[in-house]
């Protein structure tokens, strides 16, 4: 006969780890609730406490999605923002560290233990030499990704400038890509204006016609297939409304195919081939993740 | 299929036969002879792009006998005959689809989605999974003593269309590259 004491146990560990957590949250406190104030203890355990670590994981999620999803996500402002002035912050640390690793020898220059010395510092300031190159290829492709789509979508983008749309472009782009964006498709604008487009008749000038036999403006591949993993939500499982349990007793998000009427199941830690537009929703909502 | 597609607008110059409906004066530059008027039931080759406009668009009710008959009537081209459809029936792997048309796919899918047919599209469902089967099957081997004794990639190769092309070419590049980096890592 067993007792389940699991959930006792879960209880001890988390008051003796209560202490330290708060601790963490603390200190990261002036970061985490922009905004948002007056929040009791109580509510500040379920906050996803900032790491350096967590924010790095976000962005390889961030940088894979945008890399594989054929529409140009929403900007991670906040991440980006931590993201940058760690880099920089890094940075400075290093050029610290390796200005006392030049002055150590002359200081005691004979003496073997500082060449010693030395040698053990090197190391770790090589692993964040290193480091620091892996998260800013990380950014670079990032950025580098999201410039390629919006040239290729400029014109698409220009939509978003109108009132009814749900998102405006403010929110989709960073400040630098807005500008780019603004200035690229200008200069576009300018060569095809100049090249072609004023020795055409007056009705066919425009660039962004959506009215004759082809359209101008390109969507993006709404319907195109991904592969997409099935992550489920973070920690708490019961958390989310969609999620469901089949008859294997596996969870699973219910997703509708709308050209073929069809239901489809996506159990947790599967990896599906679907369309885009299908899973939509569950990317923006960090459910699934585009591989 | 985009604007600013090349293949696409390479795809759409390509000529499909049509019957017109009206007579029509000033046009028969279509037909060659400049200056003449064009004949009703006149059949004139026209590149897809235009085709697909005077297909939709309707002629002035007044004038013509039924009212909202098109400007011209599309006619099954060669490449969509019977005899095609049958060979790509009995055996897609082995169909010459390069000397039937360049542009065999995106100019059957244009037609299809301008008049609906279903059975076109069962019909090329099938043929591309038969094929891609066979280009994944080239695509993943790389055969070095055919490679070095030349470009010759056998008789399959030369039969595929340009979209099969691009997809031959992306799948082979993976695979190229995936078995260099597994090689000198």
């Amino acid at each position: 006969m067993n007792i389940d004491i699991d959930d006792i146990l879960a209880d001890l560990d988390r008051d003796t780890t209560a202490i330290d957590s708060s601790i963490n949250s603390h200190a990261a406190n002036d970061t985490t609730i922009l905004g948002s104030d007056g929040i009791d203890t109580d509510k500040f355990r379920h906050l996803p406490v900032l790491s350096a670590v967590g924010d790095f994981e976000k962005l390889m999620a961030h940088w894979r999605n945008e890399r594989m999803s054929p529409e140009l996500l929403p900007y991670p402002h906040l991440l980006m923002e931590r993201t940058l002035r760690r880099v920089q912050e890094q940075l400075e640390h290093i050029e610290c560290v390796s200005m006392g690793y030049l002055e150590d020898p002359s200081a005691e220059n004979s003496t073997s233990e500082s060449s010693n010395n030395a040698l053990s510092n090197k190391l770790p300031l090589l692993c964040m030499e290193a480091d620091l190159e892996r998260l800013k290829f990380v950014l670079r492709s990032f950025l580098r990704c999201r410039l390629a789509k919006i040239d290729k979508y400029s014109l698409y983008l220009r939509q978003f400038n109108d009132e009814h749309v749900l998102l405006p472009l403010s929110e989709l782009l960073s400040r630098q890509e807005l500008e780019y964006h603004d200035r690229h498709s200008a200069i576009m604008l300018k060569l095809l204006n100049r090249a072609i487009l004023r020795h055409m008749p007056p009705e066919l000038q425009a660039v962004d016609d959506n009215d004759g036999s082809v359209k101008m403006v390109d969507e993006p591949e709404w319907n195109r297939f991904v592969f997409v993993y099935v992550n489920g939500p973070k920690a708490k499982q019961d958390s989310d409304p969609r999620l469901q349990v089949n008859e294997m007793g596996q969870q699973f998000y219910p997703v509708t195919i709308q050209e073929l009427q069809e239901e489809a199941e996506l159990t947790i830690g599967g990896i599906y081939v679907m369309r885009y537009n299908v899973v939509r929703d569950l990317i923006l909502d960090d459910m699934v993740q585009l591989i | 299929m985009s604007y600013y597609d090349i293949d696409d607008i390479l795809a759409d110059a390509n000529k499909f036969p049509c019957r017109f409906n009206y007579d029509i004066p000033g046009l028969g530059y279509l037909e060659g002879n400049i200056g003449k008027d064009i004949k009703i039931n006149a059949k004139v080759e026209l590149p897809l792009w235009l085709a697909r406009i005077l297909a939709i668009v309707g002629g002035d009710p007044g004038i013509g006998d039924e009212g909202a008959l098109p400007f011209v009537e599309l006619m099954a081209p060669d490449m969509l005959s019977p005899k095609v459809m049958n060979a790509i029936k009995s055996g897609p792997v082995t169909l010459d689809v390069h000397s039937i048309n360049s542009h065999f796919y995106a100019l059957a899918v244009k037609w299809a989605t301008l008049f609906n047919d279903r059975d076109l599209v069962q019909i090329l469902n099938y043929m591309l999974l038969e094929r891609s089967q066979e280009i994944n099957n080239f695509a993943s081997s790389i055969q070095l003593e055919k490679l070095g004794r030349g470009r010759d990639m056998g008789p399959f190769m030369l039969t595929l269309d340009e979209f099969e092309k691009k997809l031959y070419r992306e799948s082979h590049e993976s695979c190229k590259d995936m078995k260099k980096w597994i090689v000198q890592k």
